[in-house]
């Protein structure tokens, strides 16, 4: 290379940077197909294809092998060229499989808007977004910013299969928007797709073939269930980062242990259900008996108290009975569920005991409701990792409040909230108290119970326990299982500020989730959303929520989704909000 | 979703198939806006629902003829390329803007005219994914019969784009060498694109050359059905683009002449496949 007088030679360094600006301003073409490629580029038979696939949304592979005159193998062939180079994109609807051509490029100067495109593609946005994955939490923002740039990204459109069952899974990808159904398709007739889980914002895809010491092949289908984006790297690379930061292979491994233990504990647990009833004795007796009595209405239920397990004979009147009796001590009380005064072996430590009564209580019953107090540490874990559902009652008093709001902050981080949702409860035994200091914490049940604890263990039934208490009591025992929780919100404006009536809409998906989750409720909100237009629109906002269990959420997530899709349209809305375990995505 | 092709011509119905046409033009100045708002007029007056989707970013124009203005535009094209709003936001119903009872619907989707949503949109270019998606979009959300393209001159990506998407394309030159010339390398490009149906249309013949001689030299060069040839009219360039001429003169000859256009356009040739959505 000759240097022109005058001009002073680029470095090296500065050429690459150049490249690097070219590639992070955009000049890096979006996957798809450039328009001029397509004419100058595609040999005549692909772009035959290509041409007739264009003029249609989409087709299956005998529709267009007809279409373009040529056999099923011979465009089986041709689709696997385009789908290579990412010309074509492979949607799963309704497990029919059908192709579409993904446009990509754009027209017209590489520049522009320098600073924003700089901006978000060095990860302001992506750096963010990898910040909040347990696995790079222990990375700092410059090694975030290195390990940005190495990432790809990719949008699918809805029903787009992001990776095949059997497929060789060189990549781990990571879900920056969207969901994704995770389903297998099978050889039966009557239901070709069986959903297993969806991934939604956060979730990693491919992970377990990143330790693996040979290619893996997918287990599962993934499909697009919304628009979906995703940041994506070669196992190679990660490989390359996590010898670079070895903080990330922790939280790898982390991961992964994760991933393992929850799918053991599903296995050991699918049949068991264990709630853990918080706070002082009376209170535990209270509420856990309540509990034990709903639940008993459907399943063998057992109510247990731990440690001070005698507290429970007392309460029912049946320490001569205990007495005389070896072992662990079970009756079936009035309130039609069992109880089980627990024999505690002093020479071992709580934990181990906690690990004895557990299994003892779970192999004879559908449903253990345990009381525990606060102030109980040993043991606290093991009891946490099983429970379905934890209940935290305290009297309507400030110090007991405040010790409330200590435990809660010790267990929180200790569960899953999508598999053990953590209730609050004031429970007072007047109805006049002096006013609670809840710091901005709401209780999620504030109710008080006039009637004598004996003779609410007494009773045959709930009748005679004041009706808002057996409505919340009722609540948490509809709750168990139910972990998983879904809402839409149907807008009240179209046209930017336009108001519509909704109230069909309301109703029509209060009765869809009815069907599917076997509930639904409906409450008002007020919203506000910035338009270019018109500034600040502030509209009322209609959130139609249900409880499902984990199941039942993976089986009917996709329906959900479709008739979001369906709504959206109908009321000409540009997008939709859709809260999944409290992750908001945009339909 | 688009419906099925049929084995027999059939004529574009309602409840039958919906087609993309683009308009295009080798060069500027062939008339091809206001051909393009001519025939989506004929259209309407004949029942159909009809897009107009103006995606000549760079000299937007047709508006005009519709009777929008600038201040008239919530939203446009270029918006929605933008990923500002949805695309059916940024349609607008003209039925009722021009002259007549028509039957049917005129729906447009115009480019917008402010500098520096033009500048923007040319710096960042077009997001081909999203145009293509716009196009089926609006066929869907509009049910419309037909969308018409009212593209840029000459042979860009973008008008590559609408090419490759169309049913049929229909090319607007003027008996002019240079027009001549160019249009011959339009059709080269549509052929390769395997466009269903290719139809010129020779705009702004002087009345002293003779139709036939037109058409003849025309299908000659470019074996190529000759839609219509439109004669230059005094009522046609004193209308300039006040008005959309068909709806003004329905009883002219060269109303007469787009209506002939229009049922070429609209009848869809016998095709070998069975083409399924």
């Amino acid at each position: 290379m000759t240097d022109r007088p005058g001009k002073k030679k680029r470095s090296r360094r500065s050429r690459r940077g150049l490249a690097k600006l070219d590639e992070l301003v955009g000049d890096a073409p979006r996957p798809g197909l450039d328009p001029v490629d397509m004419l100058i580029e595609l040999p005549a038979d692909q772009r035959t294809l290509v041409a007739w696939l264009a003029r249609r949304k989409d087709a299956d592979v005998a529709t267009l092998a007809a279409g373009i005159g040529q056999t099923v193998p011979e465009t089986e062939a041709l689709l696997h060229e385009l789908k290579s180079r990412d010309y074509v994109r492979e949607t799963l609807r309704e497990g029919q499989l059908t192709y579409r051509v993904a446009f990509g490029g754009r027209s017209g100067r590489k520049l522009g808007r320098v600073l924003e495109k700089i901006w978000s593609s060095m990860g302001s946005e992506r750096v963010e977004f990898l910040r909040t994955l347990p696995i790079f939490a222990s990375l700092d923002t410059s090694e975030l910013e290195s390990l940005a740039t190495e990432m790809q990204i990719r949008r699918h459109e809805r029903d787009d299969v992001i990776l095949w069952q059997g497929q060789v899974v060189e990549h781990i990808f990571f879900i920056k928007s969207g969901v994704t159904s995770i389903s297998i398709i099978q050889d039966d007739d009557e239901q070709r797709i069986k959903y297993v889980d969806y991934a939604k914002e956060g979730d990693v895809l491919g992970e377990y073939s990143l330790l693996a010491d040979r290619d893996q092949t997918a287990s599962a289908t993934v499909t697009a269930l919304s628009s979906v984006e995703l940041l994506y790297m070669r196992h190679e690379q990660v490989k390359k980062v996590l010898h670079r930061f070895p903080s990330a292979s922790f939280g790898v491994a982390q991961m992964l242990v994760r991933r393992l233990m929850n799918k053991l504990s599903q296995n050991d647990d699918s049949e068991r259900h264990v709630m853990l009833v918080f706070g002082a004795v009376t209170q535990r007796l209270i509420i856990g008996s309540m509990l034990a009595s709903v639940l008993a209405r459907d399943q063998r239920t057992v109510f247990a108290l731990f440690p001070d397990c005698q507290a429970l004979s007392a309460a029912y009147d049946l320490d001569n009975d205990r007495r005389a009796h070896s072992g662990t001590f079970v009756r079936t009380v009035s309130l039609g569920h069992d109880i089980a005064v627990l024999d505690l072996q002093a020479n071992l430590p709580l934990s181990v005991q906690m690990t004895l009564a557990i299994q003892k209580l779970g192999s004879d019953y559908s449903n253990c409701v345990i009381g525990l107090p606060l102030h109980l540490s040993e043991a606290l874990n093991y009891a946490i990792e099983r429970a379905e559902q934890i209940v935290v009652v305290c009297e309507p008093e400030d110090s007991a409040w405040a010790d409330a709001q200590e435990f809660l902050r010790k267990v929180r981080p200790m569960v899953s909230p999508e598999r053990t949702p953590v209730f609050t409860m004031l429970l007072g035994s007047e109805a006049d108290r002096s006013p609670l200091q809840t710091d901005g914490r709401v209780p999620d049940f504030d109710l008080f119970c006039a009637q004598p604890v004996d003779a609410l263990l007494a009773g045959e039934d709930l009748s005679g326990a004041p009706e808002a208490l057996v409505t919340a009591v009722e609540t948490l025992a509809g709750r168990l299982g139910r972990t998983s929780q879904i809402c839409v919100y149907i807008p009240t404006t179209m046209d930017v500020d336009q108001p519509i009536d909704t109230t069909p809409h309301v109703e029509q998906t209060l009765a869809f989730f009815g069907e599917l989750f076997g509930g639904a409720t409906c409450a008002k909100a007020q919203g506000v959303w910035n338009s270019d237009d018109a500034g600040l629109v502030g509209e009322t906002v209609y959130i139609v929520r249900s409880y499902a269990t984990a199941s039942g959420l993976k089986t009917h997530l996709p329906r959900v989704l479709s008739y979001v899709e369906e709504l959206k349209d109908t009321l000409k809305q540009e997008a939709m909000a859709v809260e999944v375990n409290q992750k908001l995505m945009l339909i | 979703m688009r419906l099925s092709y049929h084995n027999d011509a059939q004529i574009v119905g309602a409840t039958s198939v919906s087609l993309i046409i683009s308009i295009h033009s080798f060069r500027g100045g062939t008339g091809k806006s206001n051909t393009t708002a001519n025939l989506a007029a004929v259209m309407a007056a004949q029942g159909h629902r009809v897009g107009v989707m103006d995606t000549d970013i760079q000299s937007p124009g047709i508006h005009v003829l519709f009777g929008m203005r600038e201040e008239d535009m919530t939203h446009c094209l270029n918006d929605y390329l933008d990923g500002q709003c949805a695309i059916e936001e940024a349609a607008y119903d003209v039925t009722e803007r021009v002259p007549g009872s028509l039957p049917g619907k005129i729906f447009l989707i115009p480019s917008s005219i402010a500098a520096s949503k033009i500048t923007r949109i040319l710096q960042e270019g077009v997001d081909f994914g999203a145009l293509n998606d716009g196009f089926f979009d609006l066929l869907d959300r509009l049910e419309l019969d037909v969308l018409l393209i009212d593209t840029h001159p000459g042979l860009n990506k973008e008008t590559l784009l609408s090419i490759t998407v169309s049913d049929s394309l229909l090319v607007i030159l003027r008996p002019d060498r240079q027009d001549y010339l160019g249009t011959g390398v339009t059709l080269e490009v549509a052929r390769k694109l395997e466009v269903p149906n290719l139809m010129v249309l020779v705009n702004k013949v002087p009345q002293s050359v003779e139709r036939e001689r037109v058409e003849t030299r025309v299908q000659e060069a470019y074996d190529c059905t000759v839609a219509g040839v439109i004669p230059h009219s005094d009522e046609l360039m004193t209308l300039a683009s006040e008005e959309i001429f068909s709806l003004r003169y329905p009883e002219h000859p060269i109303t007469a002449e787009y209506r002939k256009v229009v049922e070429q356009l609209l009848t869809i040739a016998p095709s070998d496949d069975e083409g399924d959505n």
